[in-house]
């Protein structure tokens, strides 16, 4: 063929071709801002790795700048739920909310911000494809109030125009989650006039996050997704005993005793983690959903041993909390405690003349049907259920909570513990305490049958008769009423001091103490016993014989002289 | 959080945590030097996370100290400032005593710089930078002296040569091109993915570098996801370690590397995987 001729030929193909490719060739595209030009994600002719149609290599080109080593100013992350999550693990990457060519229009009539939402259809409106609700239109034209503009319209707004769509950005995939979802049931009360961002920033994978424990834990809060919920929390450390010195909480204070200050992935994991004070490592975390002791129950739940044994009483001790204070002082984890921590541990060594069964099964005779006390079943359900003395747990006495507590000491019912240390004692401080002893102290022994009335029967038989009855010289006429902390001097002292002998104002303790008498007092070498410190003033001594608790006065066990104290009824602790 | 990772057993064997966000990390002589960017400043630890209660901060704000270097012959400490765009010099005390570069054409200078070594041998400062696409600069690999005097640059190719060889030239975001011509010419620097027709391609996004002491960089691209080893004098790259992907030996997102002199062991943080890969005597150029 003529050479001319064909080489015509050849460039009406070659014209054919590229005129082809030219009426193909898709749309042009703009870019958004000087930093994402084509080419700063397209290769025109080469492209390692992967193409760009695999949205996994979409993301770390993304994240080459926008992630945590980027140079982008805007940093980001793939939106994901937390492990431990009660929903099935899911990651959403860039392309499913972001397109990274240009900012579309919505079906409002604007133009979405931050290229959110990709053109799904022939509308070439801002949509998004969501995991189980289809493709849906997204809006998302404002950056809300923490940007000083408007919330319609921008991350969440609860159908503010009425329209019964709900297409904010964060609510469009939303079905199952308590908070803001893509219709109208579930809450969409969840902090509205607040930025969602504020708290589920785009670096956190929108987790979450920020603002400290304090700012989040003042009010209740929960994960949307069917895990437990948690109560407000800081206002607990003003209550009327707390931890903290102060009444205010610090995040730091929270970290002393909480591993999710410490480590995030342990946020958000439906478990509370108490932080072991002796070992900060996260092998000494002790774990659970939420704390609870069954008071109904002799049997101390494994949680509860846990929490005992390897936080209240590592931190409780000698040393303080070796690893995990934060103040720089062991013996004043909280930066704003005003004393040291009382040494409970020490308080309730089983070697200890007096002490309540915490660190182990206890040995009181008295305590179970014994030759001692005439085979008397003198425990209140449930330790009365068998003939061993069980081990009981903080927790029997104290409240569930650790922050703070409307009763004294967080126990779990209210004592005037202060009225009681200045001396002042009356029958409704009495009764108070009177109510706490019998928790676990029979009431029909100690006080008298309830169908008399505790507060005043002061039965016949019990052991509040001869200390709290009107005939009695400590009953209400005489006016020297007594409660059970009258002679089983268990006031707390606060310093983890021993009270000793002289000190009119000495505080025995109830958790356990050893006291003797020391020589050249009247009960010279005497180790005090179930609490009954005695007191000063000379006549007073401590049984040591064990014999019945209901003995008589007056050449029985607890005798006395009768002389009067100069200074009132102190002398009694 | 700190992390002391065991070489070779590649596990964890004690951490501290750190009130902020760490960006870069270098030791020496006992001290843990840590680019803190949400106290935007440099924070100095003991092994066992305790701040040294005298000088245990910089005292020079660094707004986004992205990446720590120390020259162990000299005791000084490279905090590369990924807000200035500089690197303050300082001694191990935290007394600044410069910074780099001083001036000089934007070739000289860096752009977006995102991690840095030093080669205490050469009294070299390499820098990988991702560039500039406004202003028209690739990515590269910027060297300064310990002086802060610009020494070199090892740079993404940027030329790509479609069919043969030609004058004509035309923007590289139309599709159509003069059927008279029988070449296209990109004059445009790639700042994605670089490499001509028939080309390796070289990097786009560099992070992490190493040095050894005969003369290799070895540089990071997070993109790729690969390890580049080029020669300190020509620039050629003559090897790649690594690539796109989860199996063992691949990555996805690297950030950043170290290599151990004695055993030539690199080490690299696979980000996306949340792993340390090492590549045993990978970093042993023959």
């Amino acid at each position: 063929m003529n050479q001319k001729i064909t080489h015509s030929i050849i460039i009406c193909l070659w014209s054919l071709i590229f005129l082809f490719l030219f009426i193909q060739s898709p749309p042009p595209v703009e870019a958004l801002n000087p930093n994402h030009e084509c080419n700063t994600c397209h290769s025109l002719h080469h492209a390692p790795g992967q193409k760009l149609n695999n949205w996994t290599v979409v993301e770390d080109l993304c994240l080459s700048c926008h992630g945590p080593a980027g140079t982008a100013t805007r940093k980001a992350e793939v939106h994901t739920n937390k492990q431990n999550s009660a929903y099935p693990a899911f990651t959403m990457t860039c392309l499913d909310c972001h397109n990274p060519h240009k900012n579309r229009p919505n079906h409002q009539g604007g133009t979405n911000l931050m290229l959110v939402g990709e053109r799904k259809d022939g509308t070439g409106n801002a949509k998004i494809s969501t995991p189980n609700s289809g493709i849906r239109d997204v809006v998302f034209t404002s950056r809300g109030t923490d940007a000083g503009g408007p919330s319609i319209y921008s991350f969440a707004d609860n159908d503010e125009d009425n329209n019964g769509i709900y297409d904010g950005i964060c609510e469009v995939c939303h079905t199952q989650t308590a908070n803001h979802r893509n219709e109208s049931s579930g809450n969409h009360s969840h902090y509205t006039g607040t930025n969602c961002t504020a708290c589920h920033g785009h670096t956190g994978n929108f987790l979450a996050e920020g603002g400290g424990c304090t700012a989040c834990h003042g009010s209740p809060q929960d994960k949307g997704d069917g895990g437990p919920t948690r109560r407000a929390m800081t206002g607990e450390f003003s209550l009327i005993s707390h931890h903290v010195a102060g009444g205010t909480v610090s995040d730091d204070d929270c970290g002393v005793c909480h591993y999710e200050a410490v480590d995030g992935a342990y946020h958000q994991n439906n478990m509370v983690d108490l932080r072991n004070p002796d070992n900060a490592s996260a092998s000494a975390v002790i774990s659970f959903p939420q704390f609870s002791r069954n008071t109904s129950s002799d049997s101390l739940e494994s949680w509860v041993l846990d929490v005992q044994n390897n936080f209240c009483l590592k931190c409780h001790d000698s040393n303080g909390a070796t690893a995990t204070h934060f103040s720089g002082n062991p013996l004043r984890p909280f930066a704003s405690n005003d004393r040291d921590v009382p040494n409970v541990f020490a308080q309730f060594d089983t070697g200890n003349g007096s002490h309540h069964a915490v660190r182990g099964p206890g040995a009181n005779p008295y305590c179970v049907p014994s030759s001692s006390n005439g085979n008397k079943v003198t425990m209140a359900p449930p330790w009365n259920q068998d003939s061993t003395h069980d081990q009981i747990s903080c927790f029997d006495c104290h409240g569930a909570s650790g922050h703070g507590s409307d009763n004294q000491m967080m126990l779990r019912t209210p004592i005037d513990l202060d009225g009681m240390a200045t001396g002042t004692l009356s029958t409704t401080i009495g009764t108070q305490v009177e109510t706490f002893c019998i928790r676990c102290h029979s009431h029909d022994v100690y006080v008298g049958p309830k169908a008399a009335g505790f507060a005043d029967s002061k039965a016949a038989g019990s052991v509040m008769e001869y200390h709290g009855d009107a005939q009695s010289q400590h009953g209400a006429a005489g006016g020297n009423e007594l409660g059970c902390m009258g002679c089983h001097a268990g006031i707390v002292n606060y310093d983890g001091g021993l009270p000793s002998a002289g000190n009119g104002s000495a505080r025995g303790n109830i958790h356990g103490v050893t006291f003797t008498w020391s020589s050249g007092t009247f009960s010279s070498g005497v180790q005090t016993e179930h609490f009954m410190l005695g007191g000063w003033i000379s006549g007073w001594y401590t049984f040591t014989d064990r014999g019945t608790p209901y003995g008589g006065c007056g050449g029985g066990d607890c005798n006395h002289t009768g002389r009067s104290n100069s200074e009132g009824k102190k002398y009694v602790r | 959080m700190i992390l002391l990772v065991d070489k070779k057993t590649n596990t964890v064997r004690r951490w501290f945590e750190i009130k902020g966000r760490p960006m870069g990390v270098a030791y020496l002589r006992g001290h843990v030097y840590v680019g803190n960017e949400s106290r935007q400043r440099v924070e100095i630890y003991n092994f066992a996370g305790k701040s040294f209660k005298k000088n245990g901060v910089f005292k020079t704000t660094i707004k986004k100290p992205t990446d720590i270097a120390v020259d162990e012959k000299s005791g000084k400490v490279f905090v590369l400032d990924g807000h200035k765009k500089i690197i303050s010099i300082f001694n191990g005390k935290g007394n600044i005593l410069g910074t780099i570069p001083s001036s000089g054409p934007d070739s000289q200078l860096l752009a977006n710089p995102t991690a840095l070594v030093v080669d205490s041998d050469r009294k070299e400062v390499i820098v990988s930078d991702y560039g500039d696409v406004a202003q028209n600069i690739a990515a590269r690999i910027q060297i300064f002296d310990f002086n802060g005097q610009f020494q070199d640059s090892i740079k993404d190719i940027g030329e790509v040569n479609l069919i043969g060889s030609g004058s004509a030239s035309a923007s590289a975001s139309t599709a159509a091109a003069s059927v008279a011509s029988a070449a296209i010419s990109i004059s445009k620097p790639a700042m994605g993915m670089g490499g001509g027709w028939g080309e390796k391609p070289r990097f786009s996004r560099p992070q992490g570098l190493a040095v050894d002491n005969n003369g290799h960089i070895f540089l990071i691209d997070c993109y790729s996801a690969e390890i580049m080893v080029f020669n300190r004098e020509d620039g050629v790259q003559i090897k790649t370690i690594g690539g796109y992907g989860t199996e063992p030996g691949k990555m996805r997102l690297p950030l950043d590397i170290v290599r151990e002199d004695t055993s030539g062991d690199l080490f690299v943080t696979n980000n996306r995987l949340a792993r340390i890969e090492i590549f045993r005597q990978g970093g042993i150029i023959q």
